[in-house]
């Protein structure tokens, strides 16, 4: 998928593990995993916020867009 | 947050369902048992069997009859006398075929009633699109159409070989056609068509849970 999730380089820029942020965000760690291995389709908005909010960083930090050649 | 089914009509419908399963998985097994002792038992005598193998069968025959005018007055009238039962004893080595045939065809509904309660469970579990529930509504409408075909041959065949073999003094045995039931063709159709629409209920359904 050209969109590439980078919450594990944010959570390590952070020093947070991924319970941790489920427990901040109120987000299952199913669905963070899910997240965070690339393998979820979309994401809301006010997931997004929520993120942001907890790791204290932008969207563009988040989420990245890779073209098939770039990969 | 509101429930996607109501799930008192589920209910309702689950114990419905479940009164039909066991009523015909009994069914099955009595006529199982009482099918394998017809053909342990030697002899095509009524007396040592206690059932018979019912077929219906067309004859005709005009006997002469009356009619009651609404004044009163009787009037002559033919009377067309067009179904009878023809009952055969079990251990018949001949209807065996037939009889196989009959627990084929309970064994289709069987398999009907097993789907349908798969999709009421999963209705029930509130998760009823799913690849799952698409294959089983598949599945079902080709049951449903392949049943009416396959009922409506075997029909055909076993009344055109009863024919050829039945003798009634005084009746003409008359030919049936192939007559398959055209709503039920239609029914499978609309249940082939619904799993369509199932899949893609199923894509939303996988959509939905991997948004995030």
């Amino acid at each position: 998928m050209p969109i590439i999730v980078n919450l594990d380089v944010m959570l390590a820029r952070r020093k947070m593990s991924l319970t941790e942020l489920s427990q901040r965000v109120d987000i299952t760690l199913a669905n963070l995993s899910i997240l965070k291995q690339g393998k979820a389709k979309a994401i809301r908005f006010s997931t997004l916020e929520s993120i942001c909010q907890a790791l204290e960083c932008q969207p563009a930090d988040l989420l990245e867009f890779q073209t098939e050649e770039k990969k | 947050m509101p429930t996607l089914v109501s799930q008192r009509n589920v209910r309702f419908i689950e114990v419905i369902l479940n009164i039909i399963w066991y009523v015909q998985w009994t069914g099955i097994i009595v006529f199982s048992v009482v099918f394998m002792l017809g053909i342990l038992k030697s002899g095509n005598t009524f007396d040592k069997v206690p059932l018979r193998f019912s077929f219906p069968m067309e004859f005709e025959k005009e006997q002469p009859g009356t009619f009651r005018l609404a004044d009163g007055a009787l009037v002559p009238a033919q009377v067309q006398m067009e179904s009878v039962e023809i009952k055969l004893p079990l251990n018949n080595e001949t209807l065996l075929p037939w009889g196989l045939l009959a627990l084929l065809g309970m064994a289709a509904f069987l398999m009907m009633l097993y789907l349908l309660r798969k999709i009421v469970a999963s209705v029930k579990a509130e998760l009823p699109f799913s690849r799952e529930n698409w294959n089983r509504v598949r599945i079902l409408g080709l049951l449903v159409a392949g049943k009416e075909v396959a009922g409506a041959i075997i029909s055909f065949l076993a009344h055109n070989y009863f024919k050829t073999r039945v003798q009634v003094q005084g009746m003409k045995l008359s030919s049936i056609e192939l007559d398959i039931d055209g709503e039920w063709m239609l029914m499978g159709l609309v249940l082939i068509l619904l799993a369509e629409i199932f899949k893609a209920g199923a894509v939303l359904q996988e959509e939905r849970e991997l948004t995030i």
